[in-house]
This record gives structure tokens, C-alpha cells and sequence, in this order.
């Protein structure tokens, strides 16, 4: 979309003189605010790699512990929130809001308030398909059943597949674990939506689908009593295997990692 | 776990039982490297990264993530570590031994 949008600018610039048409571009393309945003943002992201390092370098646990409490970025949160409010309603607004989400320190009620907002004041963006991601991680904080209202929220009234989609997997991964098997139903519900209609979008783990997919599976494959499924592998040295190579021993399935 | 894992590797070596890692450190032969230096055995499979194939089926979101089976296949156990694998494991195999005892 915003390329295309780009695109059609650049096309109608094309009678203007060079220069003309390289600022005017330019500035077409990045609005004052956005620009405010990106300097924010990247000041923000070297204050965390500063502090990383400051941490790799410490020798005392009290040193990595202050650089790991300095890392929050604490002091960033206020100049998110104050581009917010600076432009309100713009895409650069919302994602100032959503970044506000992503600093360690925030509480409930900011954290509630900067969720009412961008749920009243960008439910038309697409740039809250960023946002169940970020109230998966801050369910804690929100309150659960703000997190599920909020999330239902979306899947109903945005008109962006991107965002129902994230939203859906959110709620379903969530609701998976509930005691409740009214709720657990409604979960499978929703990871089936995902595989079915939203597979192909992705988080920082890759497709949802693939993810929605592994969720359903273990929930009926991969339960104590079950015969575990059947795969194919490669080992280090490209020879196939399978699992059912190993049927008539007792066999320890790691998944696992060296790092 | 490596040493408790290695350690099972070698008691059992005579028994029919099979330890089988899902690795997910990445490229074969940086993995073959690390296994060999290891001095890691057991028969293992290429998987990528932590988002790799078998780990996103089976809905792995914690490593290591351990199941047990037993000689049928049946999932038995899962999520145990350390003391608490090695006594399902021999459990298993006590079981396997007095069934087939049984059918003598």
C-alpha cells in the first residue's frame, strides 16, 4: 500500500525539475512526523545496544543487573507518548503507542489507557496488526480479560485481515491453556480460523499457520497414551531416518539445542 | 543434561532403547562440529533454527522439551529431566523385559 502509494506520487512529480522533484519526493515520502518516530526509535535502539554491551562487559552481577534495569529505556516513554499526543490519529501516532507497549516498565492503567486508545482512535490502520503480539506479551500487566475483550475487539471491527489474523492466533494460543472447556473450545475454533483463512501471515516465529497448526496437533497427537507420530528426519551427515525406525525400543525424544 | 544423557547413552548401550535429539542449532555442519567435539553419539536430526519443522509441528516452545516412548510408541512421558527421565526410561524397559518374558 504505502509503496504503491510512493509509486503514484513519484509518477505525478515526473514534469517537475530535478531538485524540485527529489525534495518534493522525499518529503512526500517521510511526513515530519514519521521522521520524528524513525529518530526516536533508532535513538532508542542504541540506547539498548549500549546497554547490551554494558552488560557483556560487566563484572559484578549488581553492574548487569543496572545495565539490564537502564536497558527498559525508561526515560523513553514519556517522549513516546508525547509524539502521540504531538500528532494524534496518524500511523506515526499509533505506532509511538504501540512502542509504549514494548518498553519493560509500563503499568496497568497507562498500559490500558494506550490500548483504549489505539483501539479508538486507529481501528481503521493496519498498524495494529502489531498489536495482539504486543498484548500477548503484556497480558500480565493489561489484566487477561481486558486482553481477550480487546483481541475479540478486533477480530470483529477491524477491516484488515492481517490484524483479525494475529488476533485470532493470540486469542487461540491463550485460550488453549484455560480450564475452562468452553473457552478451550473457542481457542481450537480460532487456531482452526487461522490455519484456514490467515495461514500465511506471520510473527517474529514465522507463519501463524504453521503455529496454529503445531497447536492443534499436540492437543491431538501428541498426548500422554497417544503413538507418538510418525516423522521423517535428516541426521548431521544428510542420512534419512524415521521415527518408526526405532518401534520395538524404548525411545527419548529431545528436542534440543547446544547454544 | 548432556552428561546425565551421555551417561544413559553408555548404561544402555546393550538395551533396546534409543536416545533421538531434534536439534535446532542451525547448519548441519556447524551442529556436526559441535557433535563431534561433544563427543555427542546419538543418531540426531537437522531441524534449523528454534522455528525449524519437527519443532513447529510438535509445538515445541521450550528446549530442551523431552518425550518418553515406549517400545509401541505410545507417548508415556514427557517433560522430565535428569534423574526423573532415567527412571521413566528404566521403567519402560522393565516393562518391555517382563512382556517379553511373559511370551517366552
Amino acid at each position: 500500500m504505502r509503496s504503491l502509494l510512493s509509486f503514484l506520487l513519484v509518477g505525478a512529480l515526473a514534469g517537475l525539475p530535478v531538485a524540485a522533484q527529489t525534495a518534493a519526493a522525499a518529503k512526500a515520502q517521510v511526513a515530519p512526523e514519521q521522521a520524528k518516530l524513525d529518530a526516536l526509535v533508532a535513538r532508542f535502539k542504541k540506547h539498548q545496544a549500549d546497554c547490551l554491551a554494558e552488560y557483556q562487559k560487566a563484572t559484578s552481577d549488581e553492574a548487569r543487573n543496572a545495565a539490564l534495569t537502564r536497558r527498559e529505556g525508561r526515560e523513553f516513554l514519556p517522549e513516546f507518548q508525547a509524539l502521540a499526543d504531538e500528532f494524534p490519529g496518524t500511523d506515526a501516532a499509533g505506532n509511538a503507542l504501540l512502542w509504549t507497549l514494548r518498553i519493560g516498565i509500563i503499568e496497568r492503567p497507562a498500559a490500558q489507557a494506550v490500548v483504549a486508545r489505539l483501539m479508538e482512535e486507529h481501528m481503521e490502520s493496519e498498524l495494529l496488526s502489531g498489536l495482539p503480539g504486543e498484548l500477548a506479551g503484556r497480558a500480565a500487566v493489561i489484566g487477561q480479560a481486558d486482553v481477550q475483550r480487546v483481541l475479540g475487539e478486533l477480530v470483529e471491527f477491524s477491516p484488515h485481515a492481517s490484524v483479525q489474523g494475529q488476533a485470532l492466533f493470540v486469542l487461540g494460543s491463550q485460550g488453549l491453556e484455560s480450564k475452562d472447556a468452553a473457552a478451550r473450545a473457542k481457542a481450537r475454533a480460532a487456531l482452526e480460523r487461522v490455519v484456514a483463512e490467515f495461514g500465511e501471515l506471520e510473527n517474529f516465529r514465522g507463519k501463524l499457520g504453521d503455529q496454529a497448526g503445531g497447536m492443534l496437533f499436540k492437543l491431538d497427537k501428541l498426548q500422554l497414551g497417544m503413538v507418538a507420530p510418525d516423522f521423517e528426519a535428516t541426521d548431521e551427515n544428510g542420512v534419512k531416518w524415521k521415527l518408526s525406525d526405532y518401534k520395538g525400543k524404548v525411545v527419548l525424544l529431545d528436542f534440543w539445542g547446544y547454544w | 543434561m548432556l552428561p546425565h544423557e551421555k551417561a544413559l547413552v553408555q548404561r544402555l548401550k546393550d538395551q533396546p532403547f534409543a536416545l533421538l535429539g531434534i536439534n535446532s542449532d542451525g547448519e548441519p555442519e556447524e551442529v556436526k562440529k559441535m557433535l563431534v567435539e561433544q563427543e555427542i553419539t546419538w543418531r540426531q536430526a537437522m531441524d534449523g533454527d528454534t522455528s525449524g519443522p519437527l519443532a513447529t509441528r510438535w509445538n515445541v516452545q521450550g528446549w530442551p522439551t523431552i518425550y518418553i516412548l515406549d517400545a509401541e510408541g505410545k507417548i508415556r512421558f514427557r517433560d522430565l529431566r535428569d534423574e526423573e527421565m532415567e527412571k521413566a526410561v528404566n521403567e519402560l524397559l522393565a516393562e518391555l523385559a517382563a512382556k517379553k518374558g511373559g511370551a517366552r
